[in-house]
């Protein structure tokens, strides 16, 4: 015992002028393994889409885009470009547009 | 149904979305935009051409963009050059493919340079050099345009169809004529004549074509002229051994060969024509191209390669610098921004006559349009008469009207021969009932195509639609404006001149006759007129239908309806149905009923007669052997502002008769030239002036002219077919068979 507590009093003495300053590390390095694993955890987390209404989503979206982007207007022939009435030419939209609004 | 996916996969996927997706905008997204651009231009959208330019500097593929140029900014025809070509005959637009305008010079000058540099070489090749040369030689730098030219014929000369080359050679050859490079153009033409393939008879033609242009600019008339002459003759003779493909390149040749003639008649016969293309308010308009033709092809849409063809320049002045004599039409290339609300007062069948004595000055103004205030925008009109209005036009002196009916596909237009001098009037359905639109000769005409049985009621159909005009003339009868013009923009369509006359009903003849029923219908009519001689509809639809039961030919025709007309003109007074009977009397040459009609139709109608009216009144009392007085109504319809419809031939027969020389009455032909007669154009001042060569070689041509004039004017048809069988003088020959022609 007397031998053991010599002993004890020798390293004490010797290590008297070494202080422990890491404390702060390890607790963080034990920190940061815990995150890991959650974010390891997260990052294999499974989740389950529900197929039909995310296509559906999706794919209205893209129609939409596509619909606004062309217009939805399908090509006229050359000939109905103009149109000619009492004597004046005129656009042919624009002409039966006109006589749409004036009835 | 579900599926499961671990958050990494889903992120992992995201990452790659979000790189492509860059990737797609750069790449991509050009490609849809490229697709909708063509779309729009394609839907005919006015702002599709700023769509494609803005594509056209994406990434898109280097075939793409000269597809793109190839196909939206390289112009094959020259009229295609514009959007809308206007001439005295008529208008025409180009749209290509659809589109709403062309590109203007400038916003395609940048792809049509790189598309010639580094292009491939296809089919439009030539055309796009062609193009771009021609910006250049318009704007003052003819070495640019050679340049271009000599770069083209290198690209092609290393790697192009040897067709292609002609092509171009062909188009460079012209340039250099055009521009008076005769070293250039003769080193082309050692270089086509060389290669050019024998047996194709058009570029051999084409080529010789070019040759005599190039005489024809160093002033060598005679050459050229026996050169065109021939050619035509080598035609002719080879009996179907020289074939042209191009059929209008003969007619080419022709109308070249009689403007040669004309230019043999004068010392210094190449002239300029200068002009200005402007709005009224003086405006120049810089960029519009211009085109002096032939009249010989009013009728045909603007060649390829027009001879006469130049642009506007910053004040909207134009010259053509060395022009045969002739008469030309001419017809003005623009683009839809520039005649959007606006018309050009061309006369139909105006004519530019250049007889080589000297320069002449051609203007040519866009007045904007007439607007109308009542009736318009589908009016429903039931009472028996109505009233018109329209924005009075500074210094306008009077107006006419014009009715149209409206048929997709046919539409028939009357004048009505009132003049108005207010911007204002009333109008009598029964007026607008008694215009004659259409009718049927003989039966053969209803089982066509384009026969619509409602054309044959009118203006007296309830179920049509119909629209009017007005235009405005000034103190000398020339036209200022008109309410049919160009009315492309909102703000420039105004109200549309659409009505419905609704003041009568159906009858069961116009609905056996609206059901295609058509002898049915002529019964009714004629039952109808038994009953009750003073129904004016049914007398006239007679007069519309009555060619059902003729043998075919117009005399027929005409015979047949005459009773109905003669009854009508009593009733009605109307001056147009004393016309249809004038007309018939002349043709029998039944001078007593003649005489008595016309002096009915003096007193029935409102205005003087017309260029038309009277040079025929003119020909029935020359054809009586009232010389004075027919002169008298020669040189009325010559004073006449539209003294171009008038038939003015047997003037010159009248002042031959009177023993004056041929040289003077082709002096006087030559001041009046004639329309196109029916579908051809006789030139008679180059007939009259053949005579005048022929009778130096002949001693008793003078009374040989005598005596066939006597027998023409005497009518006497089975004598002139012998005197044309057996003579030799072949230019007073020539004279006969073109009078017999139009008169008998």
């Amino acid at each position: 015992m007397t031998e053991k507590k010599q002993i004890k009093k020798k390293l004490e003495s010797e290590l008297h002028s070494i202080h422990f300053t890491k404390q702060e590390n390890v607790l963080q390095k034990l920190k940061e393994q815990e995150q890991r694993s959650k974010w390891h955890r997260f990052w294999n987390k499974e989740i389950s889409i529900p197929v039909i209404p995310v296509s559906t989503i999706f794919i209205t979206g893209v129609a939409v885009f596509t619909f606004i982007g062309l217009n939805g207007k399908a090509p006229v022939d050359d000939e109905l470009l103009f149109i000619e009435f009492g004597g004046s030419t005129y656009l042919q939209q624009q002409f039966e547009r006109e006589i749409e609004n004036e009835n | 149904m579900r599926i499961k996916l671990k958050i990494k996969h889903l992120t992992w996927m995201l990452a790659v979305f979000l790189i492509i997706l860059p990737a797609c905008m750069i790449f991509l997204l050009p490609q849809a935009e490229l697709w909708i651009a063509k779309q729009k231009i394609e839907n005919g959208e006015p702002d599709a051409n700023v769509k494609l330019l803005e594509v056209l500097d994406k990434k898109i593929t280097k075939q793409q963009r000269y597809d793109a140029v190839q196909t939206y900014m390289v112009d094959p025809a020259d009229s295609s050059l514009y959007d809308i070509n206007i001439s005295p005959s008529g208008s025409g637009y180009t749209s290509t493919d659809g589109m709403y305008s062309k590109f203007s010079w400038d916003e395609k000058l940048p792809y049509l340079q790189d598309y010639i540099e580094n292009g491939p070489l296809h089919s439009e090749y030539p055309y796009a050099v062609k193009n771009l040369a021609f910006y250049y030689q318009q704007h003052g730098e003819p070495g640019i345009s050679e340049e271009i030219y000599a770069q083209g014929l290198k690209r092609l000369e290393q790697n192009g169809d040897p067709f292609l080359l002609q092509e171009l050679q062909l188009f460079s050859l012209e340039a250099s004529v055009q521009l008076h490079d005769s070293l250039g153009a003769e080193n082309l033409l050692k270089e086509l004549k060389e290669y050019a393939d024998p047996s194709n008879m058009d570029l051999q033609i084409q080529i010789a074509k070019a040759e005599v242009e190039m005489q024809i600019q160093q002033g060598q008339i005679e050459l050229a002229a026996s050169v065109v002459g021939q050619i035509l003759t080598d035609i002719e003779k080879s009996d179907g051994d020289i074939t042209l493909t191009d059929s209008v390149l003969y007619e080419k040749l022709q109308a070249l060969n009689n403007r040669l003639e004309y230019a043999l008649l004068t010392d210094e016969p190449l002239k300029k024509v200068t002009g200005r293309v402007s709005y009224v308010d003086g405006t120049p308009i810089p960029g519009a191209g211009v085109f002096l033709r032939d009249t010989a092809f009013a009728n045909y849409s603007i060649f390829s390669n027009e001879e006469n063809h130049t642009e506007t320049n910053e004040n909207g002045e134009f010259t053509f610098d060395q022009v045969l004599p002739g008469n030309y039409e001419v017809t003005a290339g623009l683009s839809m921004e520039m005649v959007d609300g606006y018309m050009i007062p061309f006369e139909a069948g105006e004519i530019l006559s250049i007889d080589g004595s000297k320069d002449e000055v051609y203007d040519i103004t866009l007045e904007p349009v007439i607007n109308l205030v009542q009736p318009v925008n589908e009016t429903v009109i039931q009472e028996d008469h109505f009233d018109l209005e329209w924005e009075p036009v500074k210094d306008a002196s009077y107006y006419l009207l014009e009715f149209t009916i409206e048929k997709e596909g046919a539409s028939y237009s009357v004048k009505l021969d009132n003049r108005i001098t207010s911007h204002k009037t009333t109008i009598e359905l029964e007026d607008l009932y008694a215009l004659s639109t259409n009718f049927i000769l003989n039966e053969q005409d209803t089982k066509e195509n384009f026969f619509e049985p409602a054309s044959l009621l009118g203006f007296s159909n309830p179920e049509g639609t119909y629209s009017w005009g007005v235009s405005a003339y000034d103190s000398q009868g020339q036209l200022i404006s008109s309410s049919g013009g160009y009315r492309l923009s909102e703000e420039n369509i105004n109200n549309i001149p659409m009505i419905r006359l609704q003041n009568r009903k159906l009858t069961n003849a116009d609905e056996l006759l609206l059901d295609g029923k058509l002898k049915e219908a002529l019964q009714e009519y004629k039952a109808n007129v038994k009953k009750d001689d003073s129904d004016l509809h049914s007398l006239h639809m007679i007069t519309a239908m009555i060619g059902l039961e003729s043998d075919g030919t117009w005399e027929n025709r005409t015979e047949l309806a005459l009773p109905y007309y003669i009854m009508l003109a009593e009733q009605t007074e109307n001056a147009a149905y004393v016309w249809e009977i004038l007309d018939y009397y002349l043709y029998q040459r039944d001078w007593d009923n003649y005489n008595h009609w016309f002096q009915q139709y003096t007193n029935w109608t409102n205005n003087g007669l017309d260029g038309y009216a009277a040079s025929s009144h003119a020909s029935a009392l020359l054809f009586q052997g009232k010389i004075e007085q027919a002169r008298t109504f020669f040189q009325n319809a010559a004073a006449d502002s539209d003294w171009n419809d008038a038939n003015l031939e047997n003037w010159f027969v009248l002042e031959l008769l009177d023993r004056k020389s041929m040289e003077e009455v082709a002096d006087l032909a030559m001041q009046y030239p004639s329309q196109y007669a029916a579908s051809f154009y006789t030139d008679w001042s180059i007939i009259l002036h053949n005579m005048n060569e022929e009778s130096k070689n002949v001693d008793n041509y003078q009374e040989e002219l005598q005596h066939v004039l006597s027998l023409y004017i005497a009518g006497d048809v089975p004598a002139l077919n012998t005197w044309i069988e057996s003579t030799d003088l072949e230019a007073l020959k020539v004279f006969i068979q073109q009078l017999k022609e139009m008169n008998f």
